[in-house]
């Protein structure tokens, strides 16, 4: 065999090596970026240039005290459309303590905390969750209030505040 | 694999970990047999008489590790098992090449090592059910240490007295008890973090905690290290000390562990710099191999001459001469690669090894308990360092100590250990997976 034949060869096995560590790669990416690109996954064209949230210019229309809060899935793996009522407290994670168990492998065991706060709106408060939780797109550090119409993303799944 | 227009489904996601690790798989026995088939080219001009049933095998061992991951780990990462395929695999071709007698029982050993994967997979449900065996773990892994110390049944073999003779097999069991000791070392630093955390001693500018926490683990790395020193074997001892120190550093976040950790091992390198001649001796073939390249520098300048021959491509599979190299097939795998792949090849099996690194330490966060966190990271690292420690040698990056590159070269009890620190690792990755 000539040595022309065997140089490309050899360039051959040397091109399928790397075909199989970019095809490592572009699994690897996705499993990385899979949450990241729902985070930024636009739900609703909603302005929001600050965090700083809770105030009341956009809840006047809804009387917050005997709200029945509730979150309702718009997007996400399963369960698009069901709801589930806030009550006094809403944990939402992967383990099968929480009131509700979302499967998924970008929710942490115990991922995110509602609750209703002392004027009776619900709190969003994010349990230290490996991915995070974002409202209206905004990385979730602190506890914060969530209006109606807002947008929460837990992993792959999407609530909205109703 | 665009997720153009619904980027809620990107095509990766929806299909399941197992069919991307069957794809992997396959596009890994394709370089395989085609590297395979082209040492055979150039070297004979013809493929074996033996190709067929080799490739039956091959495909034969891929496929039983598939299906027993698919039946007992099915949530478990998808990379794993392709990336340990490839090394395993361009390992084989290699070890093919160097010496057909060698690579039979590399073959057979690779055979255990899956029967053994898929049967800790089958055993070994919840890792944290070791904990409770941890100090029986540990004087486990002490024991096999010792083993090739007994008369008779124990044998020194180029200088390491590390070998254990039994039937017509060479068994390194010192192999398998890097795995037992990290068990040890996960399951111990998971309960005592906490304590260990806190700093109770001021020594100069470092805090440290108060030193009765250590004793069992310090017992443990010391007799460990003892042994291993007076065998001789000092890229294990290397391995150990890293494995150490790299476990303590992530189970308390404390930098004052590495620091003391580094440092005192290299007052130990001074100190055994200057006591011992073996130690003195590959410091100064490290430092100048070319001094006396016909002699103690050989192996060395061997390896650096090959890889300078396999430049960017290398010479071909087949057509360089890698077996010039002292112990090609094993310790200096990586320069008879080099050789013949270039520094292409070296740099994929480099890659596959920073992949896997990377994918052990995403299954360690992803863990479901801080034990099996713990235990994936210092896996990982063991493996990691391994690696880096062996090509390090190769390359000149350090001075050369005799350790496997984990999978790649030819040794039962290295490949069977590595089998069974990546079956630990998928069933790690399958618990962290799967809805609690």
């Amino acid at each position: 065999m000539s040595d022309a034949v065997l140089t490309l060869l050899k360039w051959c096995v040397l091109l399928l090596l790397y075909l199989f560590f970019f095809r490592v790669m572009q699994v690897t990416w996705a499993s990385l970026q899979a949450p990241a690109k729902r985070a930024l996954t636009p739900t609703a064209a909603k302005p929001e240039p600050t965090g700083r949230r809770g105030d009341t210019r956009r809840t006047p229309a809804v009387p917050a005290a005997d709200h029945a809060w509730a979150l309702a899935v718009v997007e996400g793996e399963a369960g698009i459309g069901s709801v589930h009522p806030v009550g006094d407290e809403l944990t939402i994670g992967r383990a099968a303590g929480c009131h509700l168990t979302l499967d998924d492998t970008y929710v942490s065991q115990f991922h995110v905390r509602i609750s209703l706060g002392s004027d009776q709106r619900p709190v969003v408060e994010d349990l230290a969750s490996t991915n995070g939780t974002y409202l209206n797109r905004q990385r979730v550090t602190a506890p914060v209030i969530a209006a109606v119409g807002d947008r929460i993303q837990v992993g792959s799944t999407v609530f909205e505040v109703r | 694999m665009t997720a153009a227009g619904t980027v809620r489904t990107p095509a990766p996601r929806t299909m399941s970990p197992r069919n991307v690790e069957l794809g992997l798989l396959l596009l890994a026995f394709v370089v395989t047999l085609s590297a395979s088939a082209l040492t055979a080219l150039g070297r004979t001009a013809d493929l074996p008489v033996d190709f067929v049933p080799f490739l039956a095998t091959l495909l034969g061992l891929l496929v039983a590790a598939h299906m027993a991951v698919r039946r007992l780990a099915p949530m478990a990462n998808p990379v794993l098992l392709p990336l340990v395929a490839i090394l395993n695999g361009l390992g084989y071709v290699m070890i093919a090449r160097l010496d057909p007698d060698l690579a039979a029982n590399q073959a057979a050993w690779a055979f255990l090592g899956v029967v053994g994967f898929t049967a800790g997979l089958v055993v070994i449900r919840d890792p944290r059910r070791l904990e409770p065996y941890r100090y029986t773990l540990a004087l486990l892994g002490v024991l096999l240490l010792l083993l090739p110390l007994l008369p008779r049944v124990g044998v020194s073999i180029n200088g390491a007295r590390i070998w254990l003779r039994v039937g017509g097999f060479s068994i390194q069991p010192g192999e398998f008890a890097k795995v037992t000791l990290a068990v040890f070392l996960a399951s111990f630093l998971v309960e005592k973090r906490a304590l260990l955390r806190a700093s109770t001693r001021r020594v100069g500018p470092v805090h440290l905690p108060d030193a009765k926490h250590f004793g069992p683990m310090l017992l443990a790395l010391g007799v460990a290290m003892m042994i291993m020193l007076a065998q001789r074997d000092l890229g294990s001892s290397l391995l150990f000390f890293t494995l150490f120190i790299s476990m303590l550093y992530m189970a308390t976040e404390r930098v004052a562990f590495v620091a003391v950790g580094l440092s005192s091992f290299a007052i130990a390198a001074v100190v055994a710099w200057r006591r011992f001649d073996h130690v003195q001796r590959r410091v100064d073939i490290w430092i100048d191999p070319f001094a006396d390249a016909k002699n103690a520098g050989f192996q060395i300048a061997e390896a650096a001459f090959a890889l300078a021959d396999g430049s960017i491509s290398g010479t071909g599979l087949g057509l360089g001469t890698p077996a010039k190299v002292p112990f090609a097939a094993t310790d200096m795998i990586f320069a008879a690669i080099g050789e013949e792949l270039g520094l292409l090849g070296a740099s994929a099996v480099l890659a596959a090894f920073v992949l896997l690194c990377a994918t052990g330490f995403r299954i360690a966060t992803n863990a479901a308990s801080d034990f099996e966190s713990l235990l994936a990271a210092g896996l990982t690292a063991l493996l990691g360092f391994q690696a880096f420690v062996i090509i390090g040698g190769v390359i000149r990056v350090l001075p050369l100590t005799g350790v496997t590159l984990p999978f790649v070269s030819y040794g039962g009890s290295s490949l069977l250990a590595n089998y069974a620190i990546l079956g630990l690792l998928l069933r790690i990755s399958d618990r962290g997976e799967r809805p609690a």
